[in-house]
């Protein structure tokens, strides 16, 4: 067992430069991140008075426990208001070049406010929230050793980020093989990336985070709205929505793939709810093409040897 | 002032707004600073950086040579950070000209277009990609298709690969050319899935490859490069401008300062010389206000003391705390040192004062007046010398008018400027009268011109005279008066005015005669006093030495004018020297003056005499009237007169001299027996003369044992053996040699010093006997006691103390007292001679039978010896007389029971008489002069060798 970690750290000294030829690269711990600011954060992201009717919390629709996200085909605001979208997962989001479907906000301190302040998620607002949290003497006390000018937007958004960047799912099996540990993967998984590559996948969903960082259009080869049996909702408008552009109708940022393994349902309006049903999906209308069902299980072996480990997350 | 002050602000306004103005200049120049410029060239350089990357990033995306793309997460970030460092507001270009900010702005959105076609780049490379990965699929699919034997599939790819490359319009064309023939294909074949689906994806692959181009295209025309050269060189040229206007600035400030620096000299010599002007009229002030008589201190309107002068410290005593005197501080001062305090009006201008009196006594007048800005000036007039002139000449008025004095005042040329009532009453005459007029008005015709220069020459000379003068009053009648006059002296000396003060001494006059009369007369006789009789004597005197007379002083002293005082009483006593004094003026000329001296005493002054017979003839006629009977209340009562007599010039020169002597020689005939007179001369005066000097030497005889005491034998003619010893004195001067008992006795006698002399006698006596009775118990011991002894506390004690100290047996001490004792008939003194024999010491009469005393006396007195004087020894053979008078005392002796012992017996021959009449005991030359102590004792061996023998 001892020979085994060590003969993987030399390899992942040694062969780490050849894997970074890879389009994807394993995730990178956090560093540097203020434990008090994480602890503040990781309060803050559990806290309900964020929400106007102190109902939900951030937690609400990002279940660490689970995936990062709800299990929910879209996810429920206040007074169990739906929204239009799928939820994403919160684990690794700070790897995203944006955030949310379209891309409307390019960071995470730019995010978190939105929620807050959107009428079907939390529908309040900085002042409300801040008047609550400094109500709570003991809380405020807290966060003011920390941050002394006590609860304002950008000391609450501060703390929310440093938690969101400690929730990174680390030592995946696919990351592991990438620094050189060739037993990590399942030869099918290791098929399943190949294939992934072949295929065309890797086009879009590359990087650490396997996606995140590039749009895509929904349907870029076969027509995909077309195709479903629904009207069109404003949120499948995509990119759109945020640049007004006609070439960003229906273009979307690719989500990640680090946790799709995961994920029940798929896609920005949860079209598909089985991983398989995705890859087929992304096949035929990202790719225009079919898959056979034993690449399919190739690659879904391959998706799922991406996740990685967090304390919260539970591993299945 | 105000005015002043007002420029010196404008003036400060103005240099503040050019220092401001110079700091606005430096924030300028300040604002072009390197710093702000690098910054922007910075920004500028990471657009232009950050441009280049972009450029980088669409080349490798475009050629598929980026694997992944987060990388490209830090270009959101740098895009990001530019965008807001060229933002129109916040950005760094937003304080430079409008059109940098426009063209960095511009720039800005454009490298953002770039990056939004970057995405898109993005996504449609990896559409065209995915399409090539399935192209070679696509082609083995179809090999076996019908279609094949048209045209081989892979021509179709390839011509896609070419259109890739080479993006031309020629191959795209060719290969639309291609296309035509599969959609003609497909159009016949409507279910061949394949063919369609390969034309799909060849279609597909087509377009996204155009698309890809068109984006390219678009990115590349993108103008950010001369966006970016625009901004560059506008910003160049901002900064150039900048440069320029940087050193426009430094010249413009360089030129202020220049100024600013010139005027600052400007105002600097300005300043200093207002300064030293400030300092002297300060330095003025500051004397002038030092140099006031009154008080001054200026007080700034927050009460601090700004100015105050020596004399105002002074007037409050305020020196210890000047230095930090506020106005309260001194007002508290003022409140304390102030007594009274009272508030008035000047008259002329209105201005009230206040004065008030300190508790230095100082009065002050105190007048405070406010500053315009709020001060407040406090003078203070010290008007204490005022007040007491002011009084002195109140106080000098009301003399003036009051007094009983007459005053006037003329000017220069004597005429009368003022006179007082009293003069007014004096003279007579209303002061209308008087005015102007000169004083020679008043004249009585009394004294001649030649008084009256006199009087104003003194006056001239000296400033003043005083004398008597007679006036004529208003009414005619003259009256003497004293006047005084002075001149009053201008400072240079001239004299402007006369006063003369005039005293009515018509009544003085009177009054002086009778004061002078008493002075001068004795009230009891009418007969000039000691005093005028000096007076007389004086004058005469002087008279008699310029006219070479001769004077005689006549000093009568009535006899026992004492005795019949007391006998007769004063009244009498008064009326008989009243008569004396009447037949004393009968007796003498009318030139002649008689004076009653003292009490019994009368002095005539006989002047003008030639011969001192004639005194003698006057003193003869004294002494004849004075020895007739005076009738005195039915009386004749005697008295007779002693006169001593001095000759001026020849005794004396001297009045009172004259009086001593005249007296010393009434006194020497008083001793020659009374009723006669006697001429003053210098034996009297020698033997005074004599008397001093034993005094003084007599003062230090005992102290240094100037005295020895002598002893004579006394021997007993019965048994021819020694009775016992007188012990004599002896007086042995160290320059006189021996001084007679005889000479200095009397003298210790009136002295008193006869006290302490006779008990030393006494003590050496017994001590010397007492020592001799050892041998020679019988020996008897007589010393001589003094009568002034008993008047000078010697008593029984003083005398059991020498017994006691010496040891001597009582019963051989006898104490000799002369016969004049006993005439005194005093109880007092027999009360004390009895207390000596009660004690056992016998008593002695010495010199026995010069007196009167008389048996009946003797039987009196506690005597028990009879010491018979040598007088009647030394004539007893030569003087039947003698015989009988000492046969008497001896027999006398011998009835009372009294031993005798006669002295002074100097041969046999008086022995052997003395013998036969009886005598017991005798003591002489005939057995041995007064030995002393030692001789004494070889004698008293010898006799008794000679007895037994």
């Amino acid at each position: 067992m001892l020979l085994r970690l060590f003969l993987s750290t030399l390899l992942a000294i040694f062969v780490y430069p050849l894997s970074a030829e890879e389009p994807i690269t394993p995730i990178q711990p956090p560093v540097s991140l203020s434990e008090a600011k994480v602890r503040l954060g990781e309060l803050l992201f559990h806290d309900v008075r964020l929400s106007r009717d102190n109902s939900i919390s951030c937690a609400q629709c990002h279940n660490l426990a689970t995936n990062g996200s709800d299990s929910l085909p879209s996810s429920i605001g206040i007074a169990g208001q739906k929204g239009e979208v799928k939820s994403p997962t919160v684990y690794n989001s700070t790897l995203n070049f944006m955030q949310f479907w379209d891309g409307r906000a390019r960071t995470l301190e730019q995010q978190a406010g939105m929620p807050i302040h959107n009428p079907i998620e939390m529908d309040s607002n900085w002042q409300e929230v801040i008047g609550k949290l400094n109500a709570d003497r003991a809380f405020s006390n807290q966060f003011s050793k920390t941050y002394p000018d006590g609860f304002t937007p950008e000391n609450i958004s501060d703390a929310l980020v440093s938690f969101e960047r400690s929730l990174m799912t680390v030592n995946s099996p696919f990351d592991r093989w990438l620094q050189g540990d060739k037993a990590a993967l399942s030869e099918d998984a290791e098929q399943g990336y190949a294939l992934f590559k072949g295929y065309g996948c890797i086009s879009c969903h590359q990087g650490q985070n396997v996606g995140g960082n590039m749009f895509a259009y929904m349907g870029s080869v076969v027509d995909y709205f077309g195709q479903l049996d629904r009207q069109l909702r404003p949120s499948d408008m995509g990119r759109f929505n945020v640049t007004g552009r006609e070439s960003d109708k229906f273009l979307f940022k690719v989500p990640s793939l680090r946790l799709a393994a995961l994920q029940k349902y798929f896609f920005h309006d949860a079209s598909a709810d089985s991983l398989p049903q995705a890859v087929r999906v992304m096949a035929k209308h990202q790719l225009g093409r079919d898959v056979s069902e034993q690449d399919v299980t190739k690659i879904v072996a391959f998706l799922e040897s991406l996740v990685g480990y967090h304390p919260r997350l539970k591993a299945e | 002032m105000k005015h002043k002050y007002s420029s010196s602000i404008s003036i400060q306004l103005f240099l503040l707004a050019v220092v401001a103005g110079l700091l606005v200049y430096f924030y300028q120049l300040n604002n072009l600073n390197s710093e702000q410029h690098s910054k922007r060239i910075n920004v500028l350089l990471a657009a232009k950086d950050l441009d280049a990357k972009f450029d980088q990033v669409a080349l490798q995306i475009l050629t598929s040579t980026m694997k992944q793309y987060d990388s490209l997460l830090e270009l959101y970030d740098r895009m990001d950070q530019l965008e807001l460092q060229l933002s129109r507001e916040q950005g760094l270009l937003h304080d430079t000209h409008t059109d940098i900010v426009v063209s960095g702005e511009k720039l800005s959105v454009l490298l953002t277009e770039k990056l939004a076609l970057i995405e898109r780049l993005k996504t449609q490379s990896a559409i065209v990609r995915n399409g090539f990965l399935y192209l070679p699929t696509l082609s083995e699919e179809l090999y076996n298709h019908p279609f094949h034997e048209i045209e081989h599939p892979d021509s179709y790819v390839t011509a896609l690969f070419a259109f890739r490359d080479y993006g031309s319009s020629s191959s795209r064309e060719e290969l639309a050319e291609k296309l035509k023939s599969i959609e003609h294909w497909v159009k016949q074949h409507p279910h061949d899935r394949m063919m369609s689906n390969f034309l799909l994806h060849i279609e597909a692959s087509l377009k996204g490859q155009r698309k890809l181009y068109q984006l390219r295209d678009q990115f590349i025309e993108v103008p950010s490069k001369v966006t970016f050269q625009d901004l560059h060189e506008r910003y160049q040229a901002y900064h150039r401008e900048s440069v320029k206007q940087t050193q426009l600035l430094s010249f413009k400030l360089m030129a202020a300062c220049l100024v600013l620096v010139i005027f600052l000299i400007v105002i600097l010599r300005r300043l200093d010389k207002s300064r030293v002007t400030a300092e002297q009229a300060s330095n003025r002030l500051h004397d002038a206000v030092g140099s006031l008589q009154e008080g001054f201190a200026l007080f700034a309107a927050d009460g601090s003391l700004v100015l105050s002068n020596q004399r105002w410290a002074e007037l409050y005593d305020l020196s210890r705390q000047q230095h930090q005197l506020t106005l309260q501080l001194y007002q508290a001062e003022r409140e304390q040192s102030a007594v009274s305090r009272t508030t008035h009006t000047d008259r002329d201008s209105g201005l009230s004062y206040t004065l008030e009196q300190l508790n230095n006594n100082r009065w002050v007048q105190a007048s405070d007046v406010e500053t315009s800005d709020g001060g407040l000036v406090c003078v203070r007039t010290d008007i204490t010398q005022q007040r007491e002139d002011s009084e002195k000449l109140r106080i000098a008025s009301v003399v003036f008018e009051t007094t009983q004095e007459g005053i006037i005042t003329t000017d220069a040329e004597r005429r009368i400027q003022a006179v007082n009532p009293a003069f007014c009453r004096i003279s007579g005459y209303p002061e209308k009268e008087l005015l102007g007029n000169k004083p020679s008005m008043l004249r009585s015709g009394q004294h001649n011109e030649t008084f009256y220069d006199t009087m104003w020459g003194h006056i001239n000379n000296d400033g003043a005279w005083a004398g008597e003068v007679w006036n004529r009053r208003k009414d005619g009648s003259i009256y003497p008066q004293w006047l005084s006059v002075n001149a009053v002296q201008d400072e240079s000396g001239e004299i402007v005015q006369y006063i003369a003060v005039v005293t009515d001494i018509s009544e003085r006059k009177a009054q002086e005669e009778q004061i002078h009369f008493q002075a001068y007369y004795d009230a009891l006789t009418s007969l000039p006093n000691r005093a005028l009789l000096l007076d007389r004597l004086e004058h005469d005197l002087k008279l008699s030495k310029r006219n070479e007379l001769m004077g005689a002083l006549l000093f009568i002293d009535l006899d026992r004018f004492k005795r019949i005082n007391d006998t007769m009483g004063h009244e009498l006593g008064d009326k008989l020297l009243i008569q004396v004094a009447e037949r004393l003026k009968d007796v003498i000329r009318s030139s002649d003056t008689i004076a009653r001296f003292g009490g019994d005493e009368f002095v005539i002054l006989l002047s003008e005499i030639q011969d001192p017979q004639q005194a003698a003839v006057v003193a003869e006629k004294v002494v004849s009237t004075l020895s007739q009977p005076f009738e005195l209340n039915g009386y004749d009562v005697f008295t007779g007169a002693s006169i001593g007599i001095a000759l001026s010039p020849s005794d004396s020169h001297s009045a009172v001299e004259l009086l001593r002597l005249a007296d010393l020689a009434m006194y020497k005939a008083k001793e020659m027996g009374r009723n006669q007179f006697h001429f003053f001369a210098q034996s009297m005066q020698d033997k005074v003369n004599r008397r001093v000097e034993l005094e003084h030497k007599l003062r230090s005889a005992l102290s240094e044992n100037q005295f020895q005491v002598y002893y004579q034998p006394i021997v007993n003619l019965e048994t021819g053996s020694v009775y016992g010893v007188e012990a004599l004195l002896r007086w042995f001067h160290p320059e006189e040699g021996m001084i007679s008992p005889v000479e200095f006795i009397p003298v210790a006698e009136e002295t008193g010093m006869i006290a302490s002399i006779g008990e030393w006698v006494l003590e050496q006596a017994c001590h010397d006997i007492a020592m001799l009775q050892q041998q020679y118990p019988q020996l008897h011991l007589s010393v001589n006691l003094s009568t002034r002894q008993y008047h000078l506390g010697f008593d029984i004690h003083r005398l059991n103390k020498a017994i006691a100290q010496t040891g001597i047996a009582k019963g051989s001490l006898t104490l000799e007292i002369t016969e004049s004792i006993l005439l005194e008939e005093d109880k007092e003194v027999m009360a004390w001679l009895n207390s000596f024999k009660q004690e056992g010491v016998q008593l002695s009469v010495d010199d026995f039978g010069t007196g009167y005393s008389s048996l009946s006396y003797l039987k009196r007195f506690p005597i028990s010896i009879l010491k018979i004087d040598r007088s009647f020894v030394s004539d007893i053979n030569r003087d039947q007389e003698a015989v009988l008078l000492v046969d008497a005392i001896i027999s006398m002796a011998r009835s009372l029971k009294m031993q005798v012992i006669a002295e002074g017996v100097e041969d046999s021959e008086q022995l052997q008489t003395l013998n036969s009449l009886g005598c017991d005991n005798v003591q002489g030359f005939h057995f041995s002069k007064p030995i002393p102590c030692s001789e004494l004792q070889q004698w008293l061996q010898q006799s008794a060798d000679l007895i037994k023998g």
